[in-house]
């Protein structure tokens, strides 16, 4: 019991840390008198991907979770600055000694609005209890079910409650979380989990309040402005499906007198030209932005921006289909020696992006701000992967290739596949002109829309392909469990029994440092095995108009948190 | 009234060769046709920007120094003229005419290896359409009644069916290339050229020559091939002109859609797709390869109407 | 006449019949499945979304409640969306109709103009000047057109004048509407004028018109009374087939100006694969398209005398 609470108490020291990497966003342009920024006094026209549903807990996408952030309040919530757990709708929280039960006090006198700013109710306990349940009701079918199964019997009950044959009878009351009274909220879990914050900071996690949704009814629910209600800095007005959202400032908000901003329109974009003319135009007040507008922008001397969500990318390869090239680990080893990731970054994407050093990305280390430098500690202080290509290790493996599958270069047959967009095929286009000029393979690509990508991907078809990973939490188990031989996104058929044995006992190695050690090992099989290529770690740029001063985040775990902006006058 | 001497006149009789000789040269229609076509300027400039275009397309890339897939990492999106400087390439000393793109490739080399692509993929194009149409709408029209009905409605589920539906079906059973999209085009690029051959058709059968031949005993087949699609030459060739430029917007949607031919090959239409994602701060390419497409879907039409005027009948002199 | 209609009618609903039958088994054979995403999902999970939408049952079974619901006017729940399919059409489409009319009526009132100009002063500078737009609008590929006009127009223009004539994006006013309309109507201007000078010029020989002369009608009148009205038919008959299309958006058009149109959806519900999104695009986009057919195909009975209905 000692043991875990002193994980515990660790956990909460590697969260700290992670602190370091998060920076205070401040405007590094403001006052320059380049982009002024939209002319609506107190809004700003923010950029927003996808957003296409707005039932807190159908949602799927990060960007969605963004809105949600700034229009419900989780029980807590990650600091702006900071990007630490901080209160939100919980104002204090207490826990059991041996970590299992969690007692939150919910803070009073909080509201829920409609869409048109009016009071319709109190924020209570038992609006976490209720949309907890929806999210674990089957009949939503909720992907992010999972976040609500760390309560004690919930994972028994969704099964129960899907038809799951021989799942043995268990009621929604017998789930681990209950309102003792309207203000307070008691969790029971089913393991001891160290981060178990950062779950209900989980955007899906958000409160309903009961009432609104039997008036609007199930099917109704989420699918407008009207059909919702909110408890968050910002109330939902306006919604036109894939194109604009617009939300507006909470007067009964608790923390309403620090928010500054009176409206946020969040605009979807498709095309990169037309955001950036937009913003141009002074339409736009935050876009992202690719590589060569960035060096546009450099050259005007406006400094672009850029975050970095935890998204490592890299190459799934089939590993376990000795009809395909690719299976045969020295031609991996070889491809991988060919690349030079620092010319592909420099080429296609053109902005920060960083070549893999290790596979794990954006994660915190024990006694390091990251787990990445004990990895490359480890290794005599190199990173994993070769920055610039090293065409004579290439050369080697690759003739060590030939030899094993008894062909000559021309012979290899590779094909990377890639989902469409401009910049997927710049990239596999790079990819593919690198390997002819360093080991003579003249490789295919094949574009395909993102749904027959993925289809072929889970069904092992396909020799190369590039994907990405973002963390669910701040834990190397987040990325690495990844490959472990039964994991669903384990996609390439790789199956090592001693790559399993680390990761079976991380997951019960108590002693913080130990188990790093025991990622450090896995990621040194990684590299050895490869049954991914890690590529480059992902930096995402984006420039903000004069208007907002400070105050905005963009962070790992939270795309955006515009709450507290400061605009200028 | 005088009298006229008999003897002032001779008989000259038949000279069997003069009387074979004929003063103007006898024409058939196509013969006519292409007689006045050449006197139309207009018609003869477009031919010979067609004609350029596909001689540059054929030979321009056989000739460059660059290869059209060779990246060069130091002449990233280098503008016209850049002399390349790289040792380590085939192409050193030599000029990028056009520039090169993001990723360092000679545009000049990629403009005519995407104009085989796109030239190909609009000629093929249309001449499928030419047949497919032809027949179907010969038939159709020619036949009437209940069987045209039920082909009319025929082009409308077809036509109803969504485009990419059809692309990514095909590209799952064929492997994505050039013949593919010829395919995909084809299936529904000949509908309009159905419909028009048939909406002539019925105009046409309506004629006195058309009776005569059925009176003649002559059968459907040598009706619709023999009598009725001659007829509709004229306005067939204009559709022609017009589902060339069609193919070739089509073309460039599936590359906007990212659905086009197989990397590192190019179109015009992927060409002018990356051109355009940059166009602000390297503007020469978008440009070349839209003045490309514009040219020739420009020259395709002028020649068409040049095409049209002369062949038809009313203008004939 | 009627039984005429009737006939048609019924072929019509037919063949939006065998159009849905046909889309609805081909896009089952589309590669994936509609719940597929970046991160995996577990068994229980994808069951009970399957079951949401109706996917568990056997295929034949989901066609004939398909079908069944679509007989009651209900297109189902959109799985990207997760809500009515029945409202995100009615509720894009005003957009992309408003959108579409704008740039018919642009089109075809520039058009017509242009045309009968240049037919009426054939050879002159207006001939040509006409003819020039009409090759602009066939050869400029729309989403070139589109980016050049948004940084032309939208952005140089303002920085030139520093006041906001056109805006570069977005939808609700009406200067927004302003550049998608030129760019959407330029093509269909285009077939338009090119139609329009032919047709004129073959009217304008006509004997009646050098009857008209004859008896001293003045110039306007001849050309408002009987050339123009006369030259008009074959573009009528010629936009019936446009409007469907250009009524129900372009992808191109509405992602340049950020549009939130039906266009979109086209792409998109074959992209991500939901189903009932597809159905309704498909039944919506083949019903108007037939009914347009239909609805030309009676006007040609009702324009040229010479053409008989078929009975």
């Amino acid at each position: 019991m000692k043991n875990r609470l002193f994980a515990w108490l660790l956990c909460l020291v590697m969260l700290l840390s992670v602190s370091a990497v998060a920076a205070a966003a401040t405007n590094p342009n403001a006052g320059l008198g380049y982009y002024p920024g939209t002319s609506e006094k107190g809004a700003i026209s923010v950029e927003c991907s996808t957003m296409s549903v707005m039932n807190p807990f159908l949602q799927t996408y990060s960007t969605e979770f963004s809105i949600n952030r700034h229009i419900w309040d989780c029980l807590v919530k990650l600091d702006s600055v900071t990007n630490q757990i901080a209160p939100a709708a919980a104002e204090s929280w207490t826990t059991s000694e041996d970590g299992l039960t969690w007692t939150f006090k919910i803070r009073e006198g909080m509201k829920w609005v409609n869409s048109k700013g009016e009071v319709i109710g109190d924020v209570t306990a038992h609006d976490f209890v209720f949309a907890w349940r929806q999210l674990l009701n089957p009949e939503n079918a909720a992907e992010y079910y999972a976040f609500a199964t760390v309560f004690k019997n919930a994972q028994a009950y969704y099964d129960y409650a899907s038809g799951v044959e021989g799942a043995p009878e268990v009621m929604i009351e017998d789930v681990g979380f209950r309102a003792e009274d309207d203000y307070t909220l008691v969790c029971e879990l089913e393991n001891y989990l160290p981060y178990f914050l950062q779950y209900v900071k989980f955007e899906v996690m958000a409160p309903v309040y009961e009432p609104f949704y039997n008036e609007v009814g199930a099917d109704k629910f989420g699918t407008s402005p009207d059909t919702l209600c909110y408890s968050g800095a910002f109330y939902m007005t306006e919604w036109v499906l894939e194109n604009r959202i617009t939300t507006v400032k909470n007067p009964y908000w608790w923390d309403a007198e620090n928010v500054e901003l009176e409206k946020i329109n969040w605009v979807k974009y498709t095309d990169t030209n037309a955001k950036y003319n937009a913003f141009l135009g002074g339409e736009m007040d935050l876009i992202d932005i690719t590589g060569d507008q960035r060096a546009m922008f450099e050259a005007e001397g406006y400094a672009p921006s850029s975050y970095q969500g935890g998204y490592s990318f890299y190459l799934y390869c089939v590993v376990d289909d000795p009809s395909r090239d690719i299976s045969n680990k020295n031609l991996r080893k070889a491809i991988s020696y060919a690349f030079d990731r620092q010319q592909i970054i420099d080429t296609v994407f053109k902005n920060d992006n960083k070549p893999s050093p290790s596979f794990a990305f954006g994660i915190a280390g024990v006694n390091t701000e990251t787990f990445s430098e004990v990895v490359v500690a480890a290794n005599g202080g190199e990173p994993l992967y070769p920055v610039n290509s090293n065409e004579e290790l290439a050369k080697e493996y690759f003739a060590k290739a030939l030899e094993e599958l008894g062909k000559t270069a021309e012979e290899i047959d590779i094909t990377f596949m890639t989902s469409e967009s401009t910049q997927n095929e710049l990239y596999s286009q790079v990819m593919q002109e690198q390997l002819r000029r360093v080991l003579g393979i003249e490789a295919k690509i094949e574009v395909l829309t993102i749904t027959e990508s993925r289809a072929r991907r889970n069904a092992h078809d396909y020799d190369l392909f590039a994907g990405g990973w973002g963390p669910d939490y701040n834990d190397p188990m987040t990325d690495l469990d990844l490959w472990q031989t039964d994991n669903g996104n384990n996609h390439t058929g790789y199956s090592n029994a001693e790559y399993d044995a680390l990761i079976e006992q991380a997951r019960v190695e108590l002693d913080p440092v130990a188990r790093e050690q025991l990622f450090v090992e896995c990621e040194k099989i990684i590299a050895e095995d490869l049954p991914v290529i890690p590529m480059y770690w992902r930096y995402e740029d984006f420039v903000v108009s004069e208007k907002m001063v400070d105050g905005y985040a963009r962070l790992p775990f939270q795309a955006y948190n515009l709450i507290y902006t400061k605009l200028a006058d | 009234m005088e009298h006229i001497e008999k003897s002032r006149f001779a008989h000259v009789g038949a000279n069997a060769h003069d009387r074979e000789a004929i003063s103007r040269p006898s024409l058939t229609f196509t013969q006519d046709a292409m007689r006045r076509l050449w006197k139309n300027k207009v018609a003869i400039v477009c031919i010979v920007i067609i004609l350029l275009l596909t001689v540059m397309s054929i030979f321009a890339p056989m000739f460059s120094k660059f290869d059209y897939r060779e990246q060069h990492y130091g002449h990233i999106n280098a503008p016209m003229g850049t002399v390349c400087d790289d040792e380590s390439v085939a192409g050193y000393g030599h000029v990028h005419i056009f520039g090169t793109d993001t990723l360092g490739r000679d545009i000049f080399t990629r403009i005519w290896m995407g104009g085989r692509v796109s030239l190909t993929i609009a000629i093929v194009s249309a001449l499928v359409d030419l047949v497919l149409g032809s027949i179907y709408g010969g038939i159709s029209g020619y036949f009437g009644g209940t069987l045209d009905i039920i082909m009319m409605r025929l082009l409308e589920i077809i036509n109803g069916i969504p485009y990419l539906i059809i692309v990514i079906l095909l590209m799952m059973i064929l492997r994505p290339g050039m013949i593919t999209i010829i395919i995909a085009y084809s299936l529904v690029g000949w509908i309009p050229m159905a419909r028009l051959v048939r909406g002539q058709v019925v105009a046409l059968k309506q004629q006195e020559y058309i009776a005569a031949a059925e009176a003649m005993g002559a059968s459907p087949t040598r009706i619709i091939a023999r009598h009725l699609l001659p007829n509709t030459l004229s306005v067939v060739i204009v559709r022609v002109t017009l589902s060339i430029p069609s193919a070739i917007f089509s073309e460039a949607y599936l590359s906007y859609i990212g659905l086009g031919i197989p990397l590192p090959m190019c179109s015009w239409g992927s060409l002018a797709q990356l051109g355009i994602e940059n166009f602000r701060i390297y503007p020469s390419q978008l440009i070349i390869p839209a003045v490309c497409i514009s040219l020739t879907m420009l020259a395709f039409n002028m020649f068409g109407d040049g095409l049209r005027d002369a062949f038809d009948p009313r203008l004939r002199r | 006449m009627l039984r005429y209609v009737i006939k048609r009618l019924v072929y019509a609903i037919l063949t939006l019949f065998v159009l849905i039958t046909l889309v609805f088994f081909m896009m089952r054979m589309l590669p994936g499945d509609p719940f597929i995403g970046d991160k995996a999902i577990s068994p229980t999970a994808m069951a009970n979304m399957n079951a949401k939408y109706g996917l568990d049952k056997p295929v034949i079974v989901q066609y004939l409640m398909y079908m069944g619901n679509c007989l009651r006017g209900d297109l189902g729940v959109s799985i990207t969306y997760n809500r009515d399919v029945m409202g995100i059409i009615s509720e894009s489409f005003l957009v992309s109709a408003d959108l579409g009319i704008r740039a018919i009526i642009f089109a075809v009132i520039v058009g017509i103009l242009l045309g009968a100009v240049a037919a009426i002063k054939r050879g002159s500078a207006w001939d040509s000047f006409s003819m020039f737009v009409a090759m602009i609008g066939v050869s400029v590929p729309s989403f070139i057109l589109g980016a050049l006009l948004q940084y032309a127009l939208g952005l140089q223009l303002r920085k030139v004048l520093g006041i906001n004539l056109f805006p570069i994006q977005g939808w609700g006013t009406f200067k927004q509407t302003l550049l998608p309309a030129f760019a959407l109507g330029l093509s269909s201007l285009a077939t338009v004028s090119r139609l329009m000078r032919t047709s004129m010029l073959d009217v304008l020989n006509q004997d009646y018109i050098k009857t008209a002369k004859s008896k001293g009608l003045s110039q306007g009148k001849i050309l408002w009374r009987h050339a123009l009205r006369n030259a008009i038919m074959p573009v009528v008959t010629v936009m019936g087939p446009t409007v469907a299309s250009v009524l129900t958006g372009t992808f191109v058009i509405e992602s340049i100006f950020n549009i939130p149109g039906l266009g979109k959806y086209f792409v998109t519900s074959i992209k991500d694969l939901d189903y009932t999104m597809i159905g309704g695009t498909v039944v919506f986009y083949g019903g108007l398209l037939i009914l347009c057919t239909l609805v030309v195909d009676l006007l040609y009975g009702f324009i040229d005398p010479r053409v008989k209905l078929e009975e």
